[in-house]
């Protein structure tokens, strides 16, 4: 006869352990092979940059008046001395690569500091205490987004002179709005979450909310916009030199080598080719390491 | 608007260099051709006064006279602004009409070698360094190959009197006919290329993407349990509701490509009103740069609003949240 | 015996992913006769909406089929072309889904969508494309037929989406409807009667339904026959009334029991659940897919993959059926 059990104990299946947040994250980042590629085509260009002053074969602002406008070392005229060839004025391609690598990484660095942090910090202000902070600065945001990027770049370097510093504080300045609006709608989410409105019950102060409560969980678009950030940052930057308003001669940076190239697109188009190669290749890994990241942040988009 | 308006006015008159100055030149005038120069500028008001005056004249079109050339601004810019149109919509056209395509294309060959060349190449379209494209372009069609010409909008030897401003329009209504317009098409397709790369990444990177979401969706099923011919379910009930991603992004592309023309127009020495602007704040051409920056704001604001019109036509469902 | 309208033999389904191949349908074979009702049951996962996406060949580009025989209405369903298919599906063959209100697209009217089927298949022109419209309206019970072509899905309720739906699926008289869990997402009342609206169509029509759904009160209603299936595999097949009264299978049997009785008045016991879980479809279990599940099982299911016993038309996959005089 059939048995009738009527009631069954669930049998224990085994829990695999909670995967670490990191080592989740760590796990999509790896698998994407694009991702990767960047952050070693970045990590090369980082190297190169820190240990520009060593790897350079010359100084980038030597002249080497008997060697002009040479092609590089496996061209006809070429010399091994210059292994990428020289300039107009006689100044090694390589060695100004090199140090335009670190010009570029700089920029990079200091554009996302200043634009992140300071457009992190409004974000946070305005999404926080909305009112008429918020009105007007958000005002302020939609005027500067109205403007093309490159314009408002031009416009704020004409007002502070034309060199290296003040094209880093115009780009910073463009890049602004874009932290602001992105920090801001974070925050506005996070607002509405119970634990937000817990932990006011519990007496956290302003200062505790924003930083201790809310600011951690707005930091996967930041990071996402921030590695965005360096690839336009460099980008505008090196747009400015190109136009004459960034990094003045002979500071060897690739957007002014570029500019000074022009001339001799005809004669001599390796050096035209190789500056814009460099911004070309940084710029690339920002936006595949970028994607990358975007990818492992959010759980939605995993395949 | 009123906002730009301020920062326009402000932003210009901040910075240093006295226009009467580069005006006159280092000669030394006297303070009084000085000072008549300055009445005559306006420039001797008080701040406040000077940015009414601008406000005021400004709504009723009257943007003042450029420094440098001494004519009217708004005639300036009325000059220059349809070579600016001209490449700009080139450009997007451009964009659009090859970037949709290889996107759906891309989306419906998914995984296939032709996709992931096609991730790959997107990509570098859109890390590309605008100024520096635009000189490898020459360098490869205008100095190895030959075959275009590397500056300017038509060859010199024609002497078109502009009627609508579009060269290639008016190249027809002077009788010209086809040998002037291949010499202005020829002028024109390098610029277009350069300045269109940038959309045509984005555009067709979202097309692929956003098809490639709508193709998961079950009303998709649907239309495929119905019998539907490839065609028509990839290209009228998927593209359909693909559409709105696609033209927030085509809107968004307007302002990358005023950004672009700025640069494109001084690699290629077109004449249009982004190398207009950059010449005039490094020549401190207040009035120029005052009035720029306010039109091409206006420009970016009209567009945005023709886009969201747009997404309304597009999906029945925008337009009751309208 | 009149020839089967759909006849399945051995079908399987593999699907190539991430973690490996997940054979999702494994060895499945029915049959359904014209004008008859089949009903498939089974918990979420068992393989059958694949194994009716499989019939209709909506199957997605990472699955790969493989069957002894699968023909429709005397034509072999594994050399058609994909043209062919396109006939048939919308015309002879047709399927309704799951949740109405996405499985209609937001973009285009009621109207402009059931005119297409109609303008595929059977080639109307523009007037009697409208005629036909408003006609199928009305026959699926949607009031107001005419202005209703103009609205858009978001205009609609569930169950009108749904009725919709259905009015697309008949609209050129298929011979086979497979209805895929078409009642889950309404509500009860509305349940009811598109259960009612498919029972009237097929009395019309003379058109043969595969129900699908994991609602054993539904198939009750409206199946001739029933098809229960787990893991991928049918476990039991036979006319409804002998299987749902004297289930065969451990599986249908504990099924049957987990169905709450609504005027059993000892009902403070536990809700009775089968224990264990659905067995992972990547790494199967050896033997007989049920073994770590059931309550029957000795070593022998753990060793060998169950025949097909038949009692008569009853049919049932396993070693030591239930209550089977040996």
């Amino acid at each position: 006869m059939k048995q009738t059990v009527l009631i069954n104990p669930m049998e224990t299946i085994p829990v695999s352990s909670e995967p670490h947040a990191a080592g989740e994250f760590w796990y999509f980042f790896r698998k994407n092979r694009g991702a990767v590629i960047g952050l070693v085509t970045i990590g090369f260009f980082l190297f190169v940059a820190v240990m520009a002053p060593w790897l350079a074969p010359h100084p980038p602002s030597e002249l080497f008046g008997e060697a002009l406008r040479l092609p590089p070392a496996w061209q006809v005229g070429g010399n091994w001395r210059f292994p990428l060839g020289t300039d107009d004025v006689g100044r090694d391609m390589l060695s100004r690569l090199i140090c335009g690598a670190r010009v570029s990484m700089g920029i990079g660095f200091l554009v996302v500091f200043l634009s992140a942090g300071v457009g992190t910090l409004l974000g946070l202000v305005c999404g926080y205490y909305g009112g008429i902070l918020d009105s007007v600065l958000m005002r302020a945001v939609d005027v500067l987004m109205a403007l093309p990027s490159i314009l408002l770049a031009i416009v704020v370097v004409s007002i502070l002179g034309p060199n290296l510093f003040n094209a880093i504080l115009a780009t910073s300045v463009v890049a602004i709005p874009s932290f602001v609006r992105l920090v801001r709608a974070s925050v506005l989410e996070q607002k509405t979450k119970s634990y937000v409105i817990a932990s006011k019950t519990f007496g956290a102060g302003a200062f505790r909310q924003i930083f201790v409560n809310i600011l951690p969980n707005c930091l996967a678009p930041l990071i996402v916009q921030g590695t965005l950030g360096f690839s336009d940052g460099i980008l505008n930057a090196a747009a400015l030199g190109f136009l004459g308003l960034g990094a003045q001669p002979p500071t060897a940076e690739w957007g002014t080598m570029l500019s000074d190239a022009r001339s001799f697109i005809e004669s001599s188009p390796w050096l035209v080719t190789l500056p814009g190669l460099c911004i070309l290749l940084v710029v690339l890994g920002f936006n595949l390491m970028g994607d990358g990241l975007r990818d492992a942040l959010d759980p939605r988009l995993r395949k | 608007m009123f906002g730009v308006t301020v920062v326009s006015f402000s932003l210009i008159r901040m910075v240093p260099g006295d226009p009467v100055l580069l005006l006159l030149g280092e000669r030394g005038a006297s303070p009084e051709v000085y000072r008549s120069v300055q009445q005559s500028l306006g420039l001797d008001k008080p701040i406040l006064v000077q940015y009414g005056i601008f406000l005021r004249q400004a709504l009723k079109g009257d943007l003042g006279e450029s420094i440098a050339s001494r004519r009217p601004v708004w005639q300036e810019f009325k000059d220059r602004f349809p070579a600016t149109v001209e490449l700009g919509m080139t450009s997007m056209l451009m964009a659009i009409l090859l970037g949709i395509p290889i996107g759906i294309l891309a989306a419906v060959k998914r995984n296939s070698i032709f996709d992931y060349s096609f991730i790959t190449a997107s990509l570098i379209g859109y890390s590309m360094p605008l100024f520096w494209w635009g000189l490898i372009l020459i360098l490869f069609f205008s100095v190895l190959l030959g075959w275009t010409p590397v500056s300017g909008r038509i060859g010199i030897e024609y002497d078109i009197v502009p009627r609508t401003g579009f060269l290639l329009i008016d190249v027809w209504l002077a009788g010209d006919g086809w040998v002037a317009f291949k010499s202005a098409a020829s002028h024109l397709i390098l610029p277009s290329l350069a300045l269109g790369t940038i959309p045509l990444a984005v555009i067709s990177r979202m097309t692929r993407s956003s098809l490639l979401e709508v193709l998961g969706e079950d009303y998709i099923r649907t239309a495929q349990a119905k019998g539907l011919s490839r065609s028509r379910v990839i290209g009228i009930h998927a593209l359909r509701n693909a559409m709105v991603p696609i033209l927030t992004v085509i809107g968004l592309m307007f302002g990358t490509i005023i950004t672009g023309a700025i640069l494109t127009e001084t690699i290629f020495s077109w004449p249009g009103i982004g190398k207009w602007v950059v010449n005039s704040v490094t020549a401190r051409d207040y009035p120029v740069i005052q009035g720029g920056i306010l039109l091409i704001a206006i420009a970016v604001v009209a567009i945005n609003l023709l886009v969201d019109v747009l997404y309304a036509v597009v999906n029945p469902r925008m337009r009751d949240l309208l | 015996m009149s020839q089967p309208l759909l006849e399945v033999s051995n079908l399987s389904v593999t699907f190539d992913t991430l973690r490996g191949k997940l054979k999702a349908v494994d060895g499945v074979s029915f049959s359904v006769a014209p004008g008859e009702t089949l009903g498939i049951v089974g918990e979420s996962g068992c393989g059958k909406s694949i194994t009716s996406l499989a019939v209709m060949g909506l199957l997605p580009s990472n699955a790969s089929m493989l069957a002894s025989s699968f023909r429709f209405n005397d034509r072999d369903l594994l050399s058609i072309s994909e043209c062919g298919y396109r006939e048939l599906r919308g015309g002879s063959l047709s399927m309704i889904f799951q949740d109405p209100m996405t499985s209609l697209n937001p973009c285009f009217t009621v109207g402009f969508q059931l005119k297409e089927v109609l303008k595929a298949h059977r080639a109307a022109d523009k007037k009697s494309c409208q005629r036909l419209a408003i006609e199928l309206l009305e026959r699926v019970g949607i009031a107001d037929a005419e202005t209703r072509l103009d609205c858009y899905p978001h205009q609609l309720s569930g169950g009108m989406c749904q009725r919709v739906m259905i009015a697309s699926a008949i609209a050129c008289r298929p011979k086979l409807l497979i209805a895929d869990e078409p009642t889950t997402a309404l509500d009860v009342t509305i349940q009811a009667q598109i259960l009612d609206l498919l029972r009237d169509l097929q009395t019309t029509y003379g058109m043969a339904l595969i129900l699908i759904t994991h609602n054993l009160g539904v198939v009750a209603q409206m199946a001739s026959r029933i098809a229960v299936m787990y893991a991928g595999q049918i476990v039991e097949t036979g006319q409804t009334k002998a299987v749902l009264s004297a289930p065969l299978h451990p599986y249908t049997e504990a099924l049957l029991r987990c169905t709450p009785d609504v005027d059993d008045c000892a009902a403070k016991q536990i809700l009775p659940s089968i224990r264990g879980i659905v067995p992972d479809l990547v790494h199967r279990p050896s033997g007989c897919q049920l073994h770590p599940r059931c309550d029957y099982a000795d070593q022998t299911c753990r060793n060998q993959d169950p025949a097909v016993l038949k009692v008569g038309s009853h049919e049932v996959k396993c070693i030591h059926p239930v209550g089977v005089i040996k």
